[in-house]
């Protein structure tokens, strides 16, 4: 039954990117010539983006997806640990994507002096592949778990409970760092409200709620007097780790049926590679 | 509902690699016909009828429509009909678009 939920909700989020795919195309018709384009048709000479390097990213997400299907076949086959080999080559390729991706979103920001707000362009491209990312971090944390189901699967339950220790130390541990981050820049609050109360509550939220820990923190963003880029990035991409990981691996407990979750994680992962195939030919090369 | 697991599951291997061989050489001829300065029009209908193709093979070969029940299948290409009508419909606004507006 799982399988046709998840291809129940694999038609909504295709049809949600094929809204963006719709944008994009009502956008790319109206305007025509004036749309940077790697042949010669276009009548805007510079190009931004760098068609080998994502060629390669292209061909490491192909790659992946191969190593997919074959953790797939290898779970059939009641092979747990060769299943558990190709679910790390599938991360390891999803990890070097986006990699390669905030890479070439560093350059492109940086370099390029590309934004959101910059131009219309810009703005498609972000938000395609910026969505595409998204699924591809979550496809990755999706498949850690399921990794980590493969290798734990048959263990007793307090042997799987360790992990939730681990998660639970680690969400303590970033809401400190960040806890301890935050309330330094708040300077003329009084020393018993800050360390006495407010951290002893979010590390007893963080330990109680692990998954919500580091977001606990988000509070102070409408009042920093600096951009807080890098706190907000580390308390979602961490709270979102975490929370994908504790739910997941406490949802894997025990269960028997392997190999048809890790079909389903397939699923999911072709899904995001397929989505890619047809983004790339149409951000990227037309 | 048809369940795989009871049978003896099939090696599919080497369709995998055939598969994968398809794919690559699809991208490498897709990257070198975007640079090389066919006409545009062409190249359109090239690169989405590539794209759609590796698309195709990806949906049937990996994610096992090939294999799958009919009820799955009708779930799977549901939303390529609606995806149709929604570029279809995108497409005729800027075809027949009232000049006068603009």
């Amino acid at each position: 039954m799982g399988k046709v939920f998840m291809w129940l909700f694999l038609c909504q989020d295709a049809l949600m990117f094929m809204g963006l795919f719709a944008a994009y195309l009502s956008v790319r018709m109206g305007i025509g010539d004036a749309w940077p384009s790697p042949n010669n048709h276009s009548a805007i000479e510079h190009y931004p983006l760098d068609i080998n390097l994502t060629a390669i990213n292209t061909f490491v997400l192909i790659c992946s997806s191969v190593t997919m299907v074959m953790a797939v076949q290898a779970a059939h086959f009641k092979n747990n640990k060769g299943a558990f080999k190709w679910l790390l080559l599938t991360i390891l390729g999803g990890s070097i994507f986006l990699g390669v991706q905030v890479y070439e979103y560093y350059h492109l920001i940086v370099g390029d002096n590309m934004g959101m707000d910059k131009s219309l362009f810009d703005a498609t491209f972000f938000a395609l592949t910026g969505f595409h990312g998204i699924h591809v971090f979550s496809g990755v944390a999706y498949l850690i778990a399921i990794a980590i189901a493969t290798k734990l699967g048959h263990k007793k339950y307090n042997d799987v409970g360790i992990m939730e220790w681990i998660f639970r130390i680690v969400s303590v541990g970033l809401t400190i760092y960040f806890a301890v981050n935050t309330l330094g820049l708040w300077k003329d609050g009084p020393f018993v409200l800050k360390y006495l109360f407010i951290l002893p509550l979010a590390v007893g939220g963080a330990y109680f709620l692990p998954f919500i820990g580091p977001a606990l923190f988000l509070w102070f963003v409408p009042f920093a007097d600096f951009p807080p880029i890098p706190h907000v990035a580390l308390s979602l991409v961490g709270g979102s780790i975490i929370f994908i990981m504790y739910r997941g691996v406490k949802w894997l407990r025990g269960r028997t049926d392997l190999p048809e979750l890790i079909e389903i994680s397939g699923l999911y992962w072709h899904f995001v590679d397929l989505i890619w195939i047809i983004l790339f030919t149409l951000v990227y090369l037309l | 509902m048809s369940h795989t697991a009871d049978s003896q599951p099939t090696n599919h291997t080497k369709s995998y690699l055939k598969i994968f061989g398809a794919l690559f050489v699809l991208t490498v001829i897709e990257v070198v016909i975007a640079q090389i300065g066919i006409p545009y029009a062409m190249l359109v209908i090239l690169l989405i009828a590539l794209a759609l193709v590796k698309a195709g093979l990806v949906a049937v070969y990996f994610m096992h429509l090939k294999y799958e029940s009919r009820f799955l299948s009708v779930i799977a290409y549901a939303p390529l009909a609606v995806a149709s009508i929604l570029i279809i419909m995108v497409s005729l606004e800027w075809i027949f678009q009232p000049k006068w507006l603009f």
